[in-house]
């Protein structure tokens, strides 16, 4: 007796004597399952159908896998038994178990073994919606630098999940994709595109779930993004020139070049007046009017002198001095406003959109 | 009141000529001349006016100045209608000097005869700022050797000399020059005439 023989016969006995003489026997139902697919490549479709029912039997304690191509097995035993009500719900409850199951390396055994499972597959598909399942903080508090906004989504079944930020004008802010079969997280470092933090107001939240048969589904939140406070100081007003010392002296200078000009000129024009055409041959008056003039002028021109700004050296060093302490304040301010920018967090509030 | 009116005729010309091109001068004039000699007693005084324009390319420049006038008020003596022409072309040597050519026409008329006495030499003005570049004080000397003498008796060598004061302000385009020129002229007779007198001048400020 072959061992497919032996197990066959020892499933069949402690089936005809109970359960609890199965598992006392304790044939594993992983070799029930292999023996059950040699008999149906036998073409013995109802031995398989005893060696499977015992094998996917709750107290025979098989596997997800098992319990997988189990009900596989039982539904091609089914069908080559030409019950196709009982193959389509054997598989259902394999399709159950992973909706992504491909029979290809068994269809050989029926010839309408596949067009029956995908029939199966379209009709379970349409019985249970994609859906997905949002986990997202409703009220956080999320440090600025460094942090994130976590998103987990868990899709109803395997699909691909597109998550966008944008603002309610519809510019997008931030997206990201991933291939999901089960929890899935998304992190957000609150920054769009350019780089920028993402500034204060409202964004919608969206993530689509998209499987391989085109269903998809969506679930949206509306994020509320607030700044929270910063400590920070406002930079002192630019440097008041009325704090400044004069740089510069300026001084009046006289130099005597003005004066004897003016005085050789109205020597000039004196000379002018002893021979110029006066009555009875006197002097001519108007030329020493010139001459008074000039020298007038000449005399103005040295005491009004003029204005030479001379450098300051006390005025430099003070103004220097005050430009290093404004420079080195806010030095300090801006340095200490960073720190404060470092430490700057934003609030996030997520609430279910409305349309 | 016959120069003030003038004078105020050759403010108006010289306004808008002051804002022409800064190589082209224009002004009014006003002498207020007097005609005596050193030999002879008599004196004859008077008011000329006319205008000056001068032209300046680099360092040289040509001008004309022409005045017209009367002099009159000496008992002995008939008043006279009298004319003057004076041309130059100067070159910059100096910021300070400036030398050239002259020419000079003077045409004194009488009801008795016109005189007209042509004069050719050369000259040198001298330059610079008093105290302020707005005021500049000058010397202007020149001698004409060259003379043609039309119904007179013939010249020995006129001289010319003009020493004054000019004012730029800083509102307006303009130069006053307030200077007195005198002009001796020597006659071969020994005759020697000294027209001299304060000359006014608004022009408009060039180069």
């Amino acid at each position: 007796m072959s061992a497919a023989a032996r197990v066959f016969a020892l499933v069949l006995g402690v089936s005809a004597l109970g359960p609890a003489a199965a598992r006392a026997q304790q044939v594993p139902p992983a070799q029930a399952i292999e023996q059950a697919r040699i008999q149906l490549d036998e073409l013995r479709p109802d031995s398989a159908l005893s060696l499977l029912r015992y094998a996917l039997d709750p107290r025979a304690g098989a596997g997800v896998r098992e319990r997988l191509r189990g009900f596989t097995l039982l539904g091609i035993a089914e069908l080559v038994g030409g019950r196709r009500a009982e193959a389509r719900q054997a598989f259902r409850q394999a399709l159950a178990l992973d909706p992504e199951l491909r029979i290809d390396s068994l269809a050989d055994l029926h010839s309408d073994l596949r067009p029956t499972f995908e029939a199966e597959r379209a009709s379970l598909a349409r019985a249970t919606q994609l859906a997905i399942v949002l986990e997202i903080p409703s009220d956080t508090s999320v440090q600025v630098l460094g942090g994130g906004f976590r998103v987990t989504a868990l899709p109803s079944r395997r699909a691909m999940l597109l998550l966008s930020i944008a603002r309610p004008t519809g510019e997008e802010v931030f997206a990201d994709s991933q291939a999901a079969n089960g929890i899935t997280s998304f992190d957000w470092n609150l920054r769009g595109a350019g780089g920028a933090v993402a500034p204060a107001g409202r964004y919608v939240l969206r993530v689509l779930a998209r499987d391989s048969v085109g269903q998809s589904s969506f679930q949206e939140r509306t994020l509320t993004i607030e700044l929270e406070p910063l400590d920070t100081v406002p930079l002192p007003p630019a440097l008041d020139p009325s704090r400044l010392a004069p740089e510069t002296t300026a001084v009046r200078q006289r130099k005597p070049a003005p004066l004897l000009r003016g005085l050789l000129f109205a020597a000039g024009a004196g000379l002018l007046a002893y021979t110029g055409p006066g009555p009875s041959g006197s002097l001519d008056s108007r030329a020493w009017a010139v001459s008074a003039a000039l020298a007038a002028v000449g005399v103005a021109g040295y005491l009004s002198g003029t204005m030479v700004r001379l450098p300051n050296p006390a005025g430099v060093e003070r103004n220097r001095s005050v430009r290093e302490q404004d420079a080195a304040q806010r030095t300090a301010i801006t340095e200490s406003n960073d720190r404060a920018r470092e430490r700057a967090r934003v609030h996030i509030r997520t609430t279910t959109r409305t349309p | 009141m016959r120069a003030a009116r003038v004078l105020v005729l050759a403010l108006l010309i010289g306004a808008p000529l002051a804002a022409q091109e800064r190589g082209v001068r224009a002004g009014a004039v006003a002498y207020f001349a007097s005609l005596g000699s050193a030999s002879q007693k008599g004196y004859q005084s008077g008011t000329w006016v006319g205008l000056e324009g001068q032209v300046a390319k680099g360092r040289l420049a040509l001008g004309v100045r022409g005045l017209r006038g009367t002099l009159g008020g000496d008992p002995v003596r008939e008043d006279r209608d009298a004319r003057q022409t004076d041309a130059w072309l100067t070159v910059r040597i100096q910021p300070w000097l400036q030398i050239g050519a002259r020419g000079k026409a003077v045409a004194v008329s009488t009801s008795l005869a016109n005189s007209v006495w042509r004069m050719y030499g050369a000259g040198a003005s001298f330059s610079s700022a008093i105290g302020t570049p707005r005021l500049r004080g000058w010397a202007d000397v020149a001698v004409y050797p060259i003379t043609a003498v039309v119904a007179s008796q013939n010249l020995g060598t006129p001289r010319s000399a003009e020493v004054g004061l000019a004012y730029r302000p800083s509102s307006a385009p303009v130069e006053f020059r307030f200077s007195y020129l005198l002009q001796t002229i020597d006659f071969k007779g020994a005759l020697d005439q000294r027209l001299g007198g304060l000359l006014l001048v608004v022009r408009s400020a060039g180069r």
